[in-house]
């Protein structure tokens, strides 16, 4: 009898699955690991200790950077959704949009383009911008973050649009409901959970961002992650560790969540 | 009273064009249990969907009342739909599905959960108020589709192939539903199947289309015994076509040639142009050969198949054409028929229907 092909089977599968594991987790283990060391000396372990993530968060430094960092990331994430939501419902349920896979390609945009190269675009448009209109601050920033984050948040709420029955719309609309009240009862609770899943995901790539804001900042604009590099070059610290840790940390919850909120079925 | 005049529908445009309608005119008339039947892809779903509001016509006018609402958007028409997946909401109960288009028309709290409780009383569906959509079977799911239409008491309701998801019993069952609701509501039903068994069983009258033409509309009784051309013919009921030979018309009789048979009728009863004609099964009998009055065929029994009532006969003609009679099993003349054996049958005139090939 003809058994089907299982991977399982080959000779080295368990070892090779292993080195991959290996290969993904082992440095997180390390950082994790001696994000608890009582010692400040890379590789000689000295007992365990809070010490690092006391002197982390009582670093005015790092919680300056922290909650610009947080404030980008919620303000960029919501921002990006919201034009998210918009470009699915067009791509997605607007007949008369023609070219609808042209538009979402051009959409996924900063996905295919580098990000070094994104960024030093940015530089550049931004620093045009800056001598022509004379305005600084934060925009600037903002409005890098919501750019690479729009296609983080347009997947899932694409996704969920697709996996939609468009007659559940029709059947509101032939039950007398206005345009604006079958999004708001019929389209918007239904894809809440790709919204919410979309909203998170760019959340974590904006906190987790460090090429394009690196290029982007200005002085005073430090985020958490263009503040680690710098310490970074300075001479490494176990501080960095703590903060990673709790990046780390923050990052698998959101995701975590997100992939349990998209979970459930349209 | 709802009426289409020469509506046309072409989807895309350039070389990519579908005519799904051509020309189409019709009228339904108030409290009618109209239904639209026609093979896969001839255009109801078309039609329907214009007249709901989802399509506009590219050309002709939908008039409701002495108003063209061909450009109404849906939520604007006094027509509701039963889709053919029930699209209902998943979010939402039973009772708020059906209090949907009640809300949306801003009718008072107190009337929207009176009617919704008078319509879950007229699918029986009291018990189920409080539940969520995907805990509920096919049937129950339809039942409420219904509810939701006929709460906002539309004067029209659309229903597309509502039943075609259900098994035969259920089937069965809902046909009867139907015309109930629709007798008990007064709402104007627009219907639309493939099977022209449900078709006959449950229309007051019925458009037969085909390819994107509306062929005839008449009560089932008519289609059936009168039915407009081949295609109609055809698609209504089981029939036996023959080619026929106009020999002569002198004033009011016509000499004609039907499957090498002389035969005389009426003049008025033969269409213009290319003819066939109709003979339906059951109308054909078993008779000695050489009879007089009507069409006499013989030929050779080909087959005898036992439907428990009846035998099906198929004989095959000295042209070579093959006729399908059926037979009543207390016919004596039935007994000792086999395969390969020769057999006479006889069609009175009046079985005979000539029909524009
Ligand atoms: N949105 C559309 N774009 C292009 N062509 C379409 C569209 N909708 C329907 N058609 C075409 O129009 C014709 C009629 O389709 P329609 O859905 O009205 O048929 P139908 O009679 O309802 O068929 P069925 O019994 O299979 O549901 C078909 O040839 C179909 O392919
Ligand atoms: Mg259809």
């Amino acid at each position: 009898m003809a058994r089907r092909f299982d991977p399982q089977t080959l000779p080295g599968f368990g070892a090779i699955a292993a080195l991959a594991f290996a290969l993904l987790y082992l440095p997180l283990i390390v950082l994790v690991t001696y994000s608890f060391n009582a010692g400040d000396l890379i590789g000689r372990w000295e007992g365990l200790s809070w010490r690092w993530y006391a002197q982390a968060l009582s670093n005015a430094a790092i919680q300056d950077a922290a909650l610009r960092s947080l404030v980008l990331a919620l303000v960029a994430a919501a921002l990006s959704t919201a034009l998210a939501v918009l470009a699915a419902l067009a791509t997605t349920r607007a007949d008369q949009f023609r070219p609808r896979h042209a538009i979402a390609a051009v959409i996924n945009q900063p996905l295919v383009v580098p990000e070094i190269v994104m960024a030093v675009a940015l530089l550049l448009l931004f620093s045009m911008l800056r001598q022509a209109t004379g305005l600084s601050g934060m925009g600037y920033l903002l409005a890098a973050h919501v750019t690479f984050c729009i296609p983080f948040a347009y997947l899932p709420v694409r996704a969920r649009l697709e996996g939609m029955d468009a007659n559940l719309e029709r059947a509101a609309a032939d039950l007398y409901a206005s345009p604006l009240t079958v999004f708001r009862r019929i389209t918007l609770p239904l894809l809440a959970p790709g919204i919410l899943a979309g909203f998170m995901l760019a959340f974590v790539i904006s906190l987790d961002n460090v090429v394009i804001s690196q290029f982007i900042k200005t002085a005073g604009q430090e985020t958490l992650p263009t503040y680690m590099l710098g310490q970074l070059r300075r001479g490494i610290s176990a501080e960095i560790y703590a903060v990673s840790t709790m990046l780390v940390g923050l990052s698998l919850l959101i995701l975590t969540l997100s992939f349990l909120v998209n979970r459930t079925r349209p | 009273m709802i009426q289409l005049h020469s509506v046309s529908k072409i989807y895309g445009a350039g070389a990519g064009a579908v005519t799904a309608l051509s020309d189409v005119s019709l009228t339904i008339a108030e409290n009618e249990f109209f239904t639209l039947l026609g093979p896969s892809g001839c255009g109801k779903t078309t039609l329907l969907r214009m007249l709901a509001g989802f399509e506009v016509p590219s050309r002709g006018a939908i008039v409701l009342d002495g108003r063209d609402i061909a450009d109404l958007p849906p939520n604007r028409r006094p027509i509701n739909t039963v889709f053919q997946n029930y699209a209902l909401f998943p979010h939402m109960t039973v009772a708020q599905n059906i209090a949907f288009g009640l809300q949306s028309l801003g009718r008072p709290r107190a009337a929207i959960k009176a009617r919704v409780a008078e319509m879950l009383a007229l699918v029986a569906m009291e018990h189920l108020a409080d539940r969520k959509i995907a805990a509920m079977s096919g049937g129950q799911q339809q039942r409420v589709a219904l509810a939701r239409a006929l709460a906002p008491a539309p004067r029209i309701l659309l229903l597309d192939e509502p039943l075609s998801a259900l098994d035969l019993k259920l089937r069965r069952q809902m046909q009867i539903e139907l015309k109930r609701l629709q007798a008990e509501t007064g709402i104007t039903f627009v219907f639309v199947t493939h099977d022209q068994e449900e078709a006959l069983t449950m229309s007051d009258r019925i458009a037969v289309m085909g390819a994107g033409l509306l062929h005839q509309v008449a009560s089932p009784r008519d289609l059936y015994d009168r039915p407009a051309n081949r295609f109609v013919a055809g698609f209504i009921g089981e029939g036996n076509f023959l080619p026929v030979h106009v020999r002569s018309r002198d004033g009011a009789l016509a000499r004609v040639t039907i499957a090498g048979a002389d035969l005389t009728l009426p003049a008025e009863t033969l269409p213009a142009g290319e003819m066939q004609a109709l003979v339906r099964p059951e109308r054909i009998v078993l008779a000695p050969a050489g009879g007089t009055g009507g069409l006499h065929l013989s030929g050779v029994v080909e087959n005898l198949v036992y439907i428990g009532t009846d035998t099906h006969l198929h004989l095959r003609l000295p042209d070579g054409a093959q006729i399908t009679a059926r037979i009543g099993n207390g016919d004596p003349h039935l007994q000792g028929l086999a395969p390969g054996a020769r057999a006479a049958l006889a069609v009175p005139s009046d079985a005979l229907r000539l029909v524009p090939a």
